[in-house]
């Protein structure tokens, strides 16, 4: 086996909604089955609720639903990456995301990653981190801290808490995604 | 030694303790005179931390320490009287060694924190000591050659092997030595200790080498030894000025090593904390855990045998003893509240002083105990409280006196409990929060509109708001607008909530109220819909089934007392299972009794609290979450948030409906 170069980063890939999508390897923790899940009353869309990590309890972050998709479908290939948040004031803080199916573990070097375009991924794009060409597709690589950044996620969750009358089905989400 | 972590935290958390012994044996000293007592705790407080001190070769504290000691040996002597300059000075060293800990505590190498305060105590210590200060910067093991008349004695204490079994203690004689002058070496000689496996450990093996700096004759020093002469092999040599570089360091302690800084010097990190526990606490509890093994054991013998009726038996027997070893092993983080109060008489004295006022503070419940890792985190938002009271609470002497109040203000800290909780007050008797300054202080900040209705509570309230401050003057002590907001977040990360009551002219109470314990607690389980809940069983007061239909207000008739009820299904716009029985809990929370209406009823559960971590700390209602027996997460209800999120709401639409009501009247009356 040889040593992988410096420049050269590694990526799990992964799909959602029949998208295929790339996060650095590095702040993953474990994958896992999709687990029983406890909702959290008054949750916006995107938290699914909590489960439990051996003892740990562990919110569960629904992205498909954080990029305005609609809630990700649970089927039995349904799995849920682990990650461990490295900012400061919540240090070591795992949150799960939902994703359809698990792919593959991918070294890519760095030239082979493109810049992120300025549209047409749909989605808000600081949270896309670049894109890798693989067998002649587009990956879209995600920013996982600011699609996972907490303080902006514990807002969103307190700002539906407070209004539950406001806030029937994920149009409130978008809304305070978009402001 | 010093870069093993344990040793560190230790000696920090010793010499804390003793500072706080040292305080308040100084503050008994200046209330109530000179007694011996008082003054042997200050002194024993600072030779303690200079010996651990020196062990770990920190001549920053020991050099410190040592004058201070000096000072003080001379005041036990009753060679000089032990003044209120004197006094405040001392007071004023514990401060600065406080600092100098504080600053152990971030490093292993600590620097003077304080170069300029250190000089000023060291040339104040030295006007006690009648020498000029010439070996300020020296260390103390330098001998002092300008006193007249001192001569230095090297004597030799081999005791004899039954010297403890006599009651003999070698300690008690070194001690005993130091109050005839100085001690400038003690080296132990362990020479004659034998292998562990020889060792008797009630026998006297070890030696010691002092060097005596002394006015006394040789036959002064030798009478101390008179008890334990016979026997002994005791030699009092005078010892030549001029040798003085002092006896070699102790073989087994290498001061290089000592002063190299440890390889990994990483702050920041995890820090290590430590509790201490009672012995008689920690043998219960192993007590415990051997008649669990005990029934363990029997339990797989009946299943053997199959056996099944003994196996339930057993069965119910382990149940117990887990139970109890869960109550037991808890207690163990329990510590007294005391703990931080005994902080306070120190911190009172300091602020009145400086403000120039005159404080009374009394102290009660100190042994109300309390998880330890919360007292620590209480410390800060008491201190603040305190110090608030003092600088805008209490007034000045000549306002109390016109008010016709005792020129001493009274502060009183006082702990108790209250089902299932603790409650810390924090009372004063001074001039009481002026609600329209609160209020006209809010409005400027925009924090509330100027025709905002708010009763007394969410006037005080206001004062918590971030960078809320109604102080003219901003002193040094408070006033900065930083602080009480501070004080409430941290109490509430905490679980607790704090609570104001305040009578002009009369005084200010500010009331903490906090869970016992932060780890496990027992709790009711309820269903909703789907989903499940557990309520503090503390809080639960009895639990009804409803048959008859409700009515369309929320309140419901419990033998002849109108009772309030919240609708869970409502509130957490759960689907709430059709045709089930409904199930109406009762709670208490503070004053306010309320129901909980709930699907169905499962039963008692011990619940182990998990945090819902950072993202769903600011949920309200929510209090932590708990794992089921099958594996899931049931969350946990904080009764309290939930029953004061209703009140809000309701009186937010009976509001609304008000309004609108008028709207339509008034429309009809222009018709």
């Amino acid at each position: 086996m040889t040593a992988v170069e410096s420049t050269s980063r590694r990526y799990l890939t992964f799909s959602l909604h029949k998208e295929i999508f790339a996060v650095p390897v590095a702040p993953i923790r474990e994958i896992i089955e999709y687990p029983g899940v406890t909702e959290i009353p008054l949750a916006p869309e995107f938290l699914r609720g909590v489960i439990n990590l051996r003892g740990s309890v562990v919110p569960l972050i629904d992205i498909a639903a954080r990029f305005g998709r609609g809630a990700a479908e649970i089927t039995w290939r349904t799995c849920v990456i682990i990650f461990e948040t490295t900012q400061e004031d919540s240090l070591g803080q795992l949150l799960g995301i939902v994703v359809d199916t698990v792919h593959e573990v991918l070294d890519v070097p760095a030239e082979q990653i493109e810049p992120r375009p300025e549209f047409g991924t749909l989605m808000r794009t600081e949270f896309v981190d670049g894109m890798i060409k693989r067998n002649g597709k587009f990956i879209i690589v995600l920013d996982i801290d600011k699609v996972l950044n907490p303080q902006e996620l514990k807002r969103l969750i307190e700002a539906s808490e407070q209004r539950p009358e406001a806030c029937p089905e994920g149009e409130a989400i978008t809304e305070v995604q978009d402001a | 030694m010093i870069d093993n972590p344990a040793a560190h935290h230790a000696l920090v958390e010793e010499s804390r303790e003793l500072l706080d012994a040292m305080d308040a044996a100084l503050l008994a000293l200046e209330k109530g005179g000179r007694d011996t007592e008082h003054i042997n705790a200050v002194f024993r407080a600072a030779h303690t931390i200079k010996g651990s001190a020196g062990l770990f070769g920190l001549a920053l504290i020991v050099d410190f320490t040592h004058i201070a000691e000096s000072v003080l040996v001379r005041v036990r002597n009753g060679e000089i009287p032990l003044d209120p300059d004197l006094l405040s000075l001392l007071f004023d060293c514990g401060a600065y060694l406080r600092d100098l800990i504080d600053a152990l505590a971030e490093s292993t190498h600590p620097t003077d924190p304080d170069a300029a305060q250190r000089a000023t105590l060291i040339a104040g210590l030295h006007t006690y000591l009648g020498g000029p200060p010439a070996s300020v910067a020296t260390t103390s093991e330098t001998p002092r050659n300008d006193e007249g008349g001192a001569q230095r004695w090297s004597i030799h204490l081999g005791f004899y092997a039954d010297a403890l079994r006599d009651g003999m203690d070698p300690l008690s004689f070194i001690q005993y030595l130091e109050r005839l002058g100085d001690l400038h070496d003690i080296r132990t000689d362990i020479s004659r200790l034998p292998a562990l496996a020889d060792l008797d450990p009630e026998s006297c093996y070890l030696q010691f080498d002092l060097l005596l700096e002394t006015q006394a004759t040789r036959e002064e020093i030798a009478s101390t030894f008179e008890f334990v002469a016979e026997g002994s092999d005791i030699r009092i040599e005078p010892a030549a000025l001029q040798a003085s570089p002092v006896l070699p360091p102790p073989g087994e302690i290498h001061l290089a090593d000592i002063d190299r800084p440890p390889a990994t010097e990483r702050r920041g990190g995890l820090r290590q904390t430590m509790v201490k526990v009672e012995a008689r606490k920690l043998d219960e509890l192993i007590d415990t855990v051997g008649e669990l093994v005990i029934a363990a054991a029997s339990g797989r013998m009946f299943v053997g045998k199959k056996q099944f009726d003994a196996v339930h038996e057993v069965m119910g027997e382990i149940e117990k003893l887990v139970e109890q070893i869960r109550n037991k092993s808890l207690n163990l983080r329990m510590t007294p509240i005391g703990d931080i109060f005994q902080r306070f008489p120190r911190i009172v004295r300091d602020v009145a002083k400086d403000l120039g006022k005159k404080i009374e503070l009394s102290i009660s419940g100190a042994d109300a105990e309390l998880d330890k890792s919360m007292i620590e985190k209480l410390a800060d938002p008491l201190l603040h409280i305190v110090r608030n009271a003092i600088d805008h609470g209490i007034e000045p002497v000549e306002q109390r006196l016109d008010a016709g109040k005792s020129p001493e203000g009274r502060l009183r800290l006082h702990a108790y409990q209250d089902s299932g909780s603790i409650v810390i007050e924090v009372s004063d008797d001074g001039r009481g929060l002026n609600q329209a300054r609160i209020r006209a202080k809010a409005i400027e900040n925009g924090l509330i509109n100027a025709d905002a209705m708010l009763d007394d509570q969410a006037t005080f309230a206001l004062i918590f708001q971030p960078g809320f401050s109604t102080a003219e003057v901003v002193s040094d002590l408070s006033g900065r607008g930083v602080g009480m907001d501070v004080v409430r977040r941290n109490i509430e990360q905490l679980r607790g909530e704090i609570e104001i009551e305040s009578v002009p002219g009369h005084g200010t109470t500010f009331r903490i109220r906090l869970p016992l314990t932060l780890a496990i607690i027992d709790c009711f389980q309820v269903a909703v819909g789907n989903a499940n809940f557990a309520i503090p069983l503390e809080l639960v007061v009895e639990c009804i089934e409803l048959e008859e239909a409700l009515e369309d207000y929320r309140i419901v008739n419990l033998r002849g007392e109108p009772l309030p009820y919240i609708t869970l299904a409502d509130i957490f716009h759960i689907a709430p299972q059709p045709a089930a029985i409904r199930c109406m809990v009762v709670v208490q929370s503070g004053r306010q009794r309320a129901g909980i209406l709930v699907d169905r009823l499962v039963g008692k559960l011990q619940a182990v609290i998990k945090p819902l971590g950072y993202l769903l700390q600011g949920v309200r209602g929510l209090g932590g979450a708990t794992i089921l027996g099958d594996g899931k997460v049931a969350l946990i209800l904080d009764v309290p948030a939930l029953l004061d999120l209703t009140t809000r709401q309701e009186a937010n639409q009976v509001l609304e409906a008000e309004i609108s009501n008028t709207a339509t009247h008034k429309t009809s009356m222009q018709s």
